[in-house]
């Protein structure tokens, strides 16, 4: 079944187009978006995150239109951004509290494993403006996989990681992709490959439209 | 929904505090040196805009409204980003908040926003009594109603036009640095004109009799103060190049060079206005507009000082210097 369909989606920036008629429809499985800097990838996760609006186009997350539905498309997406989106102020225990709140997620072993996994419990007290960088993405990560969505969308999702955290994201990607869409972009070649990622060329994709 | 709210409201409040905290620590200064000026029949500034509120909740009339929701809407544009939750709100639309949950959201961050306004209500309704309440609170909603909308607007990007202007190269980049804000500095350099406009308009009416240059340095006092505010945010965008820039076989003092000439472009052409109108309708003025040029400069460039080095306390400092080179200026004028 298609959990992630994208139709004639285009993008443009101060006028430059960056794709366009961009068709896409995932089933369950993992997906590694790659290709050359400043092709688009991470325009294309926003775009299908909802993060960022189309110029044209429409998206569907497991039916649910993101314009028309977006509150039940939303529940069943997460996005984890390349750089992180939280307030300098915010903690990591209130970024995986509002992100738990928005989606209506109680507590989750799932979660509380990836936290673990990440060792990220020393950190959850920290701002985010006095954390490492592969810390702000770990509990980036970690708010992904809050309520269990259906479709994951990781925007270079290696990066900064240590190499336990790394194959605790590989392990949780293997085990989600019996059921979920899990697609990241990604220049870490041997990431994608541990991952055992279908991989996706955005070039291909956007000229195929 | 209010698990929801609760959760996200304090951090929304407290990133527009931090990040629009100078603003309104600024908006708060010029009201206490505006408090203190009286403009007629012993009614302060302060007091001026609540007893407006109270004469419009009293007689309402079309212009009055219009006016005043005209000035809510562009109070909120130069505050946009922030206003929406600044680079969270990207990672917010991916997350299942409902639509209600986010209009209270944008609501409780312009009421924090418009604090100023609701101190001018509540002075309002101690000036009307209790009956203007139900129509001063009409007021603040529609202020919120159009507020909203103007947050949820999709508006055209006027840094496009900037780009393709043929500049020189000493200018180039500070113009396009401040082409990145452009609604706030926008309408920061609009004011300057504004007041060099509003100058010439006064001074017109004084028939270009002795009030009309002490008029016209005041304008001057006032585009100065109003285009400092320049000073602060070239020096923010260069921070991050700043470091690289040492590295470069270039003087070190380039960076300021640069910001000092480009205040002055910019300053250049509220003078030139008010020189040019007064010197088709009072050629004999021309003389002192000649001696202002160099005064104005000199204004322009120290004001560099109050705003880089005065911290919380800059915009207060650049006020006090350009208040008191207005002085100056006039008691040469009437020398």
């Amino acid at each position: 079944m298609t959990l992630l369909a994208a139709r004639t989606l285009a993008a443009a920036y101060d006028g430059r187009t960056i794709f366009a008629g961009l068709d896409l429809s995932l089933d369950a499985g993992t997906y590694a978006l790659t290709g050359r800097n400043g092709t688009g990838k991470s325009t294309l996760l926003r775009l299908l995150s909802g993060a960022q609006r189309p110029s044209a186009g429409r998206v569907s997350i497991d039916g649910h239109d993101l314009v028309r539905d977006p509150i039940a498309a939303r529940r069943r997406l997460s996005y984890v951004p390349d750089e992180s989106p939280a307030y300098p102020f915010m903690t990591g225990a209130e970024l995986l509290h509002l992100v738990s709140t928005a989606r209506r997620a109680g507590p989750d072993p799932l979660v509380d494993e990836l936290v673990t996994a990440f060792g990220l419990a020393a950190h959850l007290g920290a701002r985010f403006d006095a954390i490492s960088l592969g810390t702000q993405k770990k509990l980036l990560l970690a708010a992904g996989w809050i309520g269990r969505p259906r479709v994951i969308l990781l925007d270079e999702p290696s990066n900064a990681l240590d190499a336990a955290a790394r194959a605790a994201l590989i392990a949780r990607i293997g085990a989600d992709a019996a059921h979920d869409v899990i697609l990241f972009a990604s220049h870490d070649a041997e990431f994608v490959a541990e991952t055992g990622a279908t991989v996706i060329p955005l070039e291909t994709l956007a000229a195929a439209a | 929904m209010l698990s929801l709210y609760l959760a996200a409201a304090p951090m929304r409040l407290r990133h527009y505090a931090e990040a629009g905290g100078r603003a309104m620590l600024r908006q708060w200064q010029g009201m206490l040196i505006l408090g203190l000026l009286v403009v007629g029949q012993a009614t302060t500034i302060l007091m001026l805009p609540a007893a407006m509120l109270a004469g419009l909740v009293r007689s309402p009339n079309a212009v009055g409204v219009a006016t005043l929701l005209a000035a809510a809407m562009l109070y909120v544009l130069p505050q946009r980003a922030v206003l929406r939750g600044g680079g969270m709100r990207g990672y917010a639309a991916t997350l299942p908040i409902p639509g209600p949950a986010r209009l209270l959201l944008d609501a409780t961050v312009l009421l924090l926003a418009d604090a100023l306004l609701g101190l001018e209500l509540v002075l309002a309704a101690a000036i009307g009594g209790m009956g203007t309440l139900p129509g001063l609170m009409g007021l603040l909603f529609a202020v919120l109603a159009v507020q909203l909308v103007m947050l949820r607007l999709t508006l055209p990007d006027p840094r496009r036009a900037v780009r393709a202007l043929p500049l020189p190269a000493l200018l180039r980049t500070n113009l396009q640095v401040l082409a990145e804000r452009p609604v706030t500095n926008g309408g920061r350099y609009l004011v300057a004109l504004a007041a060099a406009a509003a100058g010439a308009a006064i001074a017109t009416a004084f028939h270009f009799d002795g009030r009309a240059l002490p008029v016209a340095i005041g304008a001057l006092a006032l585009s100065g103060f109003v285009l400092a505010d320049f000073y602060r945010l070239l020096r923010e965008a260069h921070a991050p190049i700043r470091a690289f820039l040492a590295t470069l076989p270039v003087s070190p003092r380039s960076l300021m060079t640069r910001d000092v000439v480009t205040v002055l472009c910019l300053g250049a052409v509220p003078y030139l206005m008010l020189a040019v109108w007064f010197g088709a309708f009072d050629p004999g003025s021309l003389v002192a507009f000649g001696l202002l040029a160099v005064a104005y400069a000199g204004l322009l460039a120290v004001l560099r000082l109050p705003m880089l080095r005065g911290g919380q306390l800059g915009a207060m400092l650049a006020a006090l210097i350009a208040a008191g080179w207005a002085g100056s200026a006039i008691a040469m004028v009437l020398k």
